[in-house]
């Protein structure tokens, strides 16, 4: 896996059970509008669709949720976890859009720009307290 | 005092003249209109906003343009960050806000990326960091 990641820390309810459910469903729907396919595991072999409650029930246990995703035919690890601190969203590359955008490049390098927009899409209507790359 | 936001990108495209005058270029492809500041609405095209970042005998807190974009305004400040050029957009005066889900009434953080990716889409993005100060 590539080791960088695009994290976004958002607004969203995780201390009442039906919030939390709330804000899953929203970004599930922002998943399913901007037409993220979810798999069962990193093999991506088999499609899945997320179950609202299943996922509220393993943030509210386990304080996060993981998903395997392919967007605009990309991979991507996405990781909802949830703290005192906050709400945050991870997405891992797991293979990295590799591009030489036509200035200034001199080689193929993973464009962090295509995975910004893509957590843009999956947090729509959530505020955005902070965004960053590692 | 005020909530201040600020959006930091690098780019893969060397500090050099030429580059920051290209990125100018496309801020203003992209109707970003560029001042000298907020005080002097004097335009500047490409050129005049890569000589006043790169004039020398300005203070450093002085080399950068203002910014006004559709109906909001901020300052852009570019950075020589090993070699590449790295910017930031901070001191906005007409805020984008947005009301979201929770109800919360505040920055829209989203709008203001999705902005500069549109002026980068021909720069590969190495990092991008917001911040709240």
């Amino acid at each position: 896996m590539n080791s960088q990641f695009i994290c976004a820390s958002i607004s969203a309810g995780r201390r009442k059970k039906e919030w939390l459910t709330g804000s899953i469903y929203e970004v599930l729907g922002n998943a399913a509008t901007h037409q993220f396919v979810f798999y069962e595991d990193e093999s991506m072999a088999k499609i899945i669709k997320p179950i609202i409650e299943e996922v509220a029930d393993s943030i509210d246990t386990d304080f996060c949720a993981t998903f395997y995703v392919r967007t605009k035919g990309h991979p991507i690890k996405i990781v909802i976890y949830i703290n005192k601190e906050g709400n945050f969203i991870y997405f891992y590359p797991l293979k990295p859009y590799l591009t030489k955008k036509g200035y200034g490049s001199k080689k193929e390098k993973c464009d962090l720009g295509f995975y910004i927009e893509q957590i843009l899409y999956f947090c729509d209507h959530f505020f955005i307290y902070e965004l960053y790359t590692r | 005092m005020g909530i201040s936001y600020s959006i930091n990108i690098v780019l893969d495209l060397k500090y050099e003249k030429k580059n920051i005058e290209y990125f100018f270029k496309k801020c203003s492809e992209n109707n970003i209109c560029l001042y000298r500041d907020s005080f002097n609405l004097t335009r500047l095209d490409s050129k005049n906003a890569t000589n006043q970042i790169l004039n020398m005998k300005l203070e450093e807190e002085e080399r950068c343009v203002r910014a006004i974009f559709q109906d909001t305004d901020f300052s852009i400040w570019l950075y020589n960050k090993n070699n590449l050029i790295s910017f930031s957009i901070d001191d906005f005066g007409m805020i984008w806000r947005k009301e979201f889900m929770d109800g919360c009434y505040s920055f829209d953080f989203a709008r203001y990326i999705r902005t500069l990716l549109i002026i980068c889409k021909d720069f590969t993005i190495l990092e991008l960091t917001t911040s709240t100060f």
